[in-house]
């Protein structure tokens, strides 16, 4: 533990409040329109300001606020370089899948991701599948996240570990079994500001109480002139790995259902484009700050007790401790917003994709409401028991959870809206080729798969393979079908 | 509050060709950025206290691609109102 004054708590304590006071007016501002419908999407009434501020604060987590920190404190410069896909994140993020997604959502009705793919097929079996592999990902991500959140609580209060891991399982599932999907946006609108400023201040105290941009080079370079390579210490980011997470980040980000469930929630597609500007400054301004913080406090503070505990010891060497508590949030509120939005998606595959839409008589609105807010407990409950053995660094098992959910998901939902020839095979062997291959490249080779490429990279090819030569063995989908997803022109000899 | 529902039919060209000039941009970003970082592995001199890699290989491209990014939104809206 470092050292922290007690206005850190006191700062710490009113801001849990405030977040639960926003979840509470959120859910004031309920639309109606059916349960399942303002909790999973919030009505599809979301306007540009908080879609993308709950899409960045979603796709910002633990991992980029306690985990690349920590890489850059110990890999010093390299990990701009590690990181540099994020110059395209927002542009990948919206433009891949954003306008379709959106206006599909608002046609079809589909209140999940897995729904789309499963009416897009008319295939119950799609909408199982794509369910249980979206709840055993998220629900690694959300490990990762308690693992962050337990960490932060564990350098700056003391909270013991375990403790740490409960706390943020009671308090984020709280409320957004509380609130829904417009509690978790509104939530994440004021943790995005929180995580912006935060970031922004630590690394501009720490500039100044370093002495420049300068001082950091002369420092770094006194340490190891390794810290100033892009190929880092102990080759940390060869060739291969360079290339790999350059399509991690920003095919990662476009191919997470939980951040397409966003462009569900989408009120139209104009909201969009603002949305994708607002996100593209806010990348801009955060990222490099991310990785520099990490940087500077390799200077500041060269040993650590974990490798994570980067960030927070940091804020703590530098900034004031009148202001400490407020820029401690920044972490906690990546962590927070990132672990109700992955338990809402969670969530609504139990509740919606694998209870709701495979019942044989409807579900009445007080059964779907107890099957949503079990789901949340139980997931919560889940994650928390799997966050009680931690590994040394947590980017591992949000880099492994992010890029499995986007080999699994990215091509077939791409073909899926974008290809009238893809068909419910296509769409299955693209989902079990993603998964699968990824898995198995995993445990066999770990982080580097053939050509030292990330697994992600080999999966993502076999899963448009897969796709491809799946809808062109598999019978195609019915014209009546597809005209409800494509224009006629469109459809031409394709579909018959 | 009523829902809005998005003013489209069911054509997916305009998502489409927007889908393709994002996968464009991030092959050129990805291609820019690698490829300076990786010319320039043994440029470790300073530039404005940044190692000159990074400056050329990372910062400049991420200005670059931001001001792409600023017009493939402008593009969206041109092209998100006829629909």
């Amino acid at each position: 533990m470092y050292e922290t004054a007690s206005s850190v708590q006191v700062v710490f304590a009113i801001y849990i409040a405030m977040t639960f006071g926003l979840a509470y007016m959120a859910r004031r501002q309920a639309v109606g329109g059916g349960f399942l419908k303002e909790f999973l999407v919030g009505g599809r009434t979301i306007g540009p300001w908080v879609l993308g501020l709950t899409w960045i604060a979603t796709s910002a987590s633990g991992g980029t606020f306690i985990g690349a920190p920590a890489l850059a404190h110990a890999n010093g410069w390299s990990v701009m370089l590690w990181i540099s896909g994020y110059i395209v994140v927002a542009t990948t993020g919206f433009g891949l899948l954003g306008r379709r997604i959106s206006e599909l959502g608002g046609r079809t009705g589909a209140l999940t991701f897995p729904d789309l793919l499963r009416d897009r097929f008319d295939c119950r079996l799609i909408g199982a599948t794509s369910g249980v592999a979206m709840l055993v990902l998220h629900t690694s991500f959300i490990v990762a996240q308690y693992i962050a959140g337990a960490r932060v609580l564990e350098a700056v209060m003391g909270v013991p570990y375990i403790w740490g891991v409960f706390c943020f399982a009671i308090v984020v599932g709280l409320y957004t079994a509380y609130g829904g999907f417009r509690a978790v946006a509104w939530t994440d609108s004021f943790q995005a500001v929180v995580m912006l400023v935060g970031v922004l201040l630590t690394a501009g105290f720490g500039l100044y109480k370093v002495g420049g941009l300068q001082a950091v080079y002369d420092g770094l370079a006194a340490q190891s002139p390794d810290l100033l390579t892009p190929v880092g210490p102990d080759s940390f980011l060869p060739l291969p790995a360079a290339i790999s997470f350059f399509f991690v980040w920003p095919l990662a980000t476009a191919g997470g259902p939980s951040l397409i469930t966003r462009f569900l929630a989408s009120r139209d597609t104009d909201s969009l484009k603002r949305a994708a500007l607002l996100i593209g400054c806010y990348i801009l301004l955060l990222y490099p700050a991310v990785i520099f913080v990490g940087i500077l406090g390799r200077v500041l503070v060269p040993e650590l007790a974990a490798g994570d505990h980067a960030m927070p010891a940091t804020i703590l060497a530098v900034v004031p401790s009148a202001l400490a508590g407020l820029v401690l949030a920044a972490p906690m509120a990546a962590i927070m917003s990132t672990i109700s939005s992955y338990l809402l998606v969670a969530a609504g595959a139990i509740a919606r994709d694998l209870y709701q839409r495979n019942a044989r008589k409807p579900i009445g609105e007080g059964r779907a409401k107890a099957a949503t807010h079990l789901s949340i407990l139980a997931v919560g409950l889940v994650g928390g028991v799997f966050a009680l053995q931690p590994p040394d660094y947590l980017q591992y098992i949000v880099i492994f959870s992010g890029t499995g959910l986007a080999a699994t998901f990215l091509f077939p939902t791409l073909l899926a809206v974008y290809w009238p020839g893809m068909n419910k095979t296509g769409c299955m062997a693209g989902i079990v080729a993603g998964f699968v291959s990824f898995l198995l490249q995993y445990a066999a080779y770990g982080t580097q798969s053939f050509l030292g490429l990330d697994p992600f990279v080999w999966s993502l090819a076999l899963s448009a393979a897969g796709c491809v030569f799946g809808s062109r063995a598999g019978a195609p989908e019915p014209r009546a079908v597809l005209e409800k997803y494509f224009a006629r022109e469109e459809l031409g000899q394709e579909a018959t | 509050m009523p829902e809005i529902q998005p003013r489209t039919g069911p054509d997916s060209r305009p998502a489409r060709r927007e889908a393709i000039e994002a996968a464009v941009l991030w092959c050129a970003a990805l291609i820019v950025t690698v490829g300076l970082s990786t010319w320039m592995v043994g440029r470790i001199d300073p530039v404005l206290g940044v190692p000159r890699w990074t400056a050329l290989g990372v910062f400049a491209p991420w200005l670059v691609f931001f001001g792409l990014h600023l017009w493939f939104c402008r593009q969206r809206k041109s092209a998100g109102s006829k629909s």
